[in-house]
C-alpha cells in the first residue's frame, strides 16, 4: 500500500480483508471484525447516551427515577394493599427495589436491543460494522443509569434496617449476568425483527409476562410445585436470586437458578452464532 | 500490482415476498398456501477486478445493480453466488452523513461518524480542526446539529467521509453536495486521494466527473456487465442503452481548450472574465434560453494597439463547446497601464442544464497571447424536464399543425 497512509500509524498491522463466497459469514471473520471494531461499543453507547438525555432538563436523572418510582409503588402496593412477605425478616421494600432496577434494566435493554438493528438501519445498511455490535450498544448505554439505580438502592438500605453483607461483593456479578443476558437475547430478537417486523411486539407482551415469571416481586419461597420449578428454570431467575443473595445474605434455589441461566447462555450464544453466522450481511437487505 | 477488489461469478438475489413481514401473517399465509415469493436477480455473473491504486467508474440506469455492487464490496450485503474479495480499509462515502444525531454537536458527530467510518479517535483528534476547516463550519461546531442549515450538515457529513483515507473509497453519488464552489473542493480532494494511491470505486450519472476521475468504467445494465474499459467508450454505450445517442455524446469528443492555445504567449495583459446578469452585476446562475453575457476587463502592462478579444464556452471537466473571437482590425484601439479595456459579449443562450466556465483570452494584432483567465463556474438552469446538452428546438409537424414536444425526460 501507499505510503500515505502509513504515515498516521493507525493502520491496523495486518490489512483487513474482506472475502465472502456467498451469503455466510465465516465464524472467524465474525470474531475478528467485532474484536477490530469493539471500540465502537463504547463509542456508540456513549452517544446514544448522550443524545438520549441531552434534551430533558433533568437529563439522566429520569432513568434513574423511573426504576426507582416504580419500585417505590410495588413497595407500597404489596406491603400496604396487597400483602407480600419475602420471610426471613428480610426488608420486603428492599427487595422489591432490588428486583425491580434489575429488571428495569433488563427490560430496558431487551426493548431497544431487540429493535436495534432496524432502527440504526441507516447506518448498518451503508457502513459496515459487526452487527452485534448494536444489541451491546443498548446494554452498554443504559448501564449508567443503572448503576447509579443500584447505588441509591444500596443507599436505601440502612432506612429499612437492612444491614450490608460481605456478600454484596456478588452484586456486580449479577448485574453483568443480566447485561450478557439481556444482550444474547436481544442479539436473536434483533435479527428476528429484520424479518418480522411484529417481533417489537412481541417482545413487550413477553415481558410483561416474564415481570411475573421472576421473583422480581415474589420470593421463590411462595410458588411450589411445577410452578416454582419452571420460575427457578426461568434463565432471568438465575442473577435475580444472585442479587437477592448478594443484598441479603441467602436466597433459595439460588445454585439450581443460576444453573439453568448458565444453560440458557450457553443455548443462546450458540444460536447467536448460527443467526449472525448466516444473516450478517444479508439481514440489511431487508432494511 | 495486486488486486484491491476481485469479483468472481457474483450474483445477487432478492427474495421478495407478500407478507409484509410480519411473523403472524407469515404462519397463516404458509399455514393456508397462500405464500408468494418473487426472486429477483440484482446481479448476474459480474466478474472483474481492480488494481490497488486505480480508479474505476460504475455506471447505469437507475435499478441496473449499482447501489447493490456497492453495498457488496461495502461489506454491508453477501452475495448470493460467487465470490467478493476486498483487500484493505474500506470505507463507503455511501451514505454521507450516517449516524449524525441531531442533538449532538457538530464536534461530538465529527467524533461519532468517523469512528463509525473506521477512524480511530486519536486521528480524528488531530485531523479535526482540518475537517472543520474544509466544511467551513468553524463558527458552529460546538452547536447542535439540529441547527445546521441543510448546506452545513451536508459539508459537515462530507469532509468527515473525505478525511477518512481509506484504502478502498467506495462513492456514490456523494458529489452532488453542497454548491458549486465547494463540489469543486471535493472533486480537488478526491483527486489528492486519487494521488495518494487510494482505490477509489465511483458510481454516479455525473458524466463530467466520470470522465475527470476514471479511465475506466463499468457500464451496468439489468444487473449484468455490459461494457468494461475506457471511459469515453463506457459514456458512448451507456448513451447508447439510453437510445440518447446524438447531441450529448458528441460533447465528450470535442477538444479540451488547453490544446488549442495555439497561438504564442508573451504576456503583458492581466485578464478577469465574468458572467453578469441584467444589471451588470456578477452572477453564477443563468436560465437557458436567456442571453448569457459576460463581461472581460482587461488591465495592460504596457501600450497595446487593436487587441483582439476571444472567449469560449467551456463544460466543466470537459472542455469547449463554443469558441469565438474577433478578426485582428475588428477594433481599432489604443490601450496601456492607464487605459484598460472592457468588453461585453452578450451570447445566446441554448445551453441546459449544467456547470460552465467561461475561458477569456485576448491576443495582440499579431496573434500573440497577451493573457487569459477562466471564470468562475456558472450554472445554467433550465425548466423541469429539460435534457440534453443543447436546446435544439425541436417543432412537429403531424397533419398541417405545428406541435412544440416536451423536452425528452433523462431517467437520471
Amino acid at each position: 500500500m501507499s505510503a500515505t497512509f502509513d504515515l498516521d500509524g493507525d493502520r491496523p498491522p495486518s490489512t483487513p480483508v474482506l472475502d465472502l463466497r456467498g451469503e455466510i459469514t465465516p465464524v472467524s471473520a465474525l470474531l475478528a471484525d467485532l474484536w477490530r471494531r469493539r471500540g465502537l461499543i463504547l463509542m456508540l453507547a456513549d452517544k446514544e447516551f448522550h443524545s438520549r438525555y441531552r434534551s430533558a432538563t433533568f437529563g439522566v436523572l429520569w432513568s434513574v427515577l423511573l426504576p426507582l418510582v416504580q419500585g417505590a409503588v410495588m413497595a407500597v402496593v404489596f406491603t400496604h394493599v396487597v400483602h407480600i412477605s419475602v420471610g426471613h425478616g428480610d426488608s420486603y421494600p428492599i427487595y422489591v427495589m432490588v428486583g425491580t432496577v434489575m429488571w428495569a434494566y433488563f427490560s430496558g435493554t431487551l426493548t431497544s436491543g431487540s429493535t436495534s438493528l432496524v432502527d440504526q438501519g441507516a447506518i448498518a445498511g451503508k457502513v459496515y460494522f459487526p452487527r452485534l455490535i448494536l444489541p451491546a450498544v443498548s446494554a452498554v448505554s443504559n448501564l449508567p443509569s443503572f448503576v447509579i439505580s443500584v447505588l441509591v438502592t444500596l443507599g436505601l438500605m440502612p432506612l429499612f434496617g437492612a444491614a450490608f453483607k460481605p456478600q454484596l461483593l456478588l452484586l456486580p456479578v449479577a448485574m453483568v449476568l443480566f447485561g450478557v443476558l439481556a444482550v444474547a437475547i436481544s442479539a436473536i430478537c434483533s435479527v428476528a425483527h429484520v424479518y418480522f417486523r411484529d417481533v417489537r411486539y412481541i417482545v413487550q407482551a413477553a415481558l410483561m409476562l416474564l415481570l411475573y415469571a421472576a421473583p422480581v416481586i415474589y420470593s421463590l419461597d411462595q410458588p411450589h410445585g411445577i410452578l416454582r420449578t419452571l420460575i427457578t428454570a426461568d434463565p432471568i431467575s438465575g442473577p435475580l436470586q444472585l442479587a437477592h443473595y448478594a443484598v441479603f445474605g441467602h436466597a433459595p434455589s439460588l445454585v439450581s437458578a443460576l444453573c439453568a441461566t448458565g444453560v440458557a447462555l450457553v443455548l443462546l450464544t450458540v444460536v447467536t452464532v448460527a443467526a449472525y453466522r448466516r444473516y450478517e450481511r444479508i439481514a440489511c437487505d431487508r432494511l | 500490482m495486486t488486486a484491491a477488489i476481485t469479483l468472481d461469478g457474483v450474483g445477487k438475489r432478492y427474495r421478495l415476498t407478500n407478507d409484509e413481514g410480519l411473523l403472524v401473517k407469515r404462519v397463516l399465509a404458509v399455514g393456508l398456501g397462500r405464500r408468494r415469493r418473487t426472486d429477483l436477480w440484482a446481479l448476474r455473473d459480474i466478474s472483474f477486478s481492480c488494481a490497488e491504486g486505480d480508479t474505476l467508474g460504475v455506471i447505469g440506469r437507475n435499478g441496473s445493480g449499482k447501489t447493490t455492487l456497492l453495498q457488496l464490496l461495502a461489506g454491508v450485503s453477501a452475495p448470493t453466488v460467487g465470490r467478493v474479495r476486498v483487500v484493505g480499509t474500506i470505507a463507503p462515502l455511501i451514505g454521507v452523513g450516517v449516524g449524525f444525531n441531531p442533538e449532538l454537536t457538530g464536534r461530538e458527530n465529527v467524533f461519532a461518524n468517523g469512528q463509525i467510518l473506521g477512524m480511530t479517535k486519536h486521528r480524528i483528534a488531530r485531523e479535526l480542526e482540518e475537517i472543520v476547516a474544509f466544511s467551513e463550519i468553524e463558527a458552529f461546531l460546538d452547536v447542535p446539529v439540529k441547527f445546521y442549515s441543510s448546506g452545513m450538515f451536508l459539508r459537515l457529513a462530507f469532509a468527515v467521509a473525505i478525511h477518512v483515507r481509506p484504502e478502498v473509497m467506495l462513492v456514490d453519488e456523494v458529489l452532488a453536495v453542497g454548491d458549486l464552489a465547494f463540489q469543486i473542493k471535493c472533486l480537488d480532494r478526491m483527486a489528492e486521494l486519487q494521488a495518494a494511491g487510494a482505490t477509489i470505486v465511483v458510481v454516479t450519472h455525473n458524466m463530467p466527473t466520470l470522465h475527470r476521475m476514471c479511465r475506466r468504467t463499468i457500464v451496468l445494465d439489468h444487473g449484468v456487465v455490459a461494457f468494461d474499459g475506457l471511459t469515453d467508450e463506457a459514456i458512448s454505450i451507456y448513451h447508447d442503452i439510453l437510445h440518447l445517442e446524438g447531441a450529448q455524446r458528441n460533447a465528450f469528443d470535442i477538444p479540451e481548450s488547453d490544446d488549442g492555445r495555439s497561438v504564442p504567449f508573451v504576456g503583458g495583459a492581466t485578464v478577469t472574465c465574468e458572467v453578469i446578469d441584467d444589471s451588470g452585476l456578477p452572477t453564477r446562475v443563468t436560465k437557458s434560453g436567456d442571453a448569457l453575457r459576460i463581461r472581460v476587463r482587461v488591465s495592460f502592462d504596457a501600450p497595446v494597439s487593436n487587441p483582439v478579444v476571444g472567449l469560449s464556452v467551456e463544460l466543466q471537466g470537459l472542455g469547449s463547446v463554443y469558441m469565438a473571437h474577433l478578426q485582428p482590425g475588428d477594433y481599432r484601439g489604443e490601450h496601456g497601464p492607464d487605459a484598460p479595456l472592457e468588453a461585453v459579449a452578450e451570447l445566446e443562450n441554448p445551453l441546459l442544464a449544467g456547470s460552465f466556465h467561461v475561458v477569456a483570452v485576448v491576443l495582440d494584432d499579431g496573434h500573440h497571447e497577451l493573457g487569459r483567465s477562466t471564470s468562475e463556474l456558472f450554472a445554467v438552469t433550465s425548466a423541469a424536464g429539460a435534457s440534453g446538452l443543447v436546446n435544439l428546438g425541436a417543432r412537429f409537424t403531424i397533419d398541417g399543425r405545428e406541435l412544440l414536444p416536451r423536452q425528452l425526460r433523462l431517467t437520471t
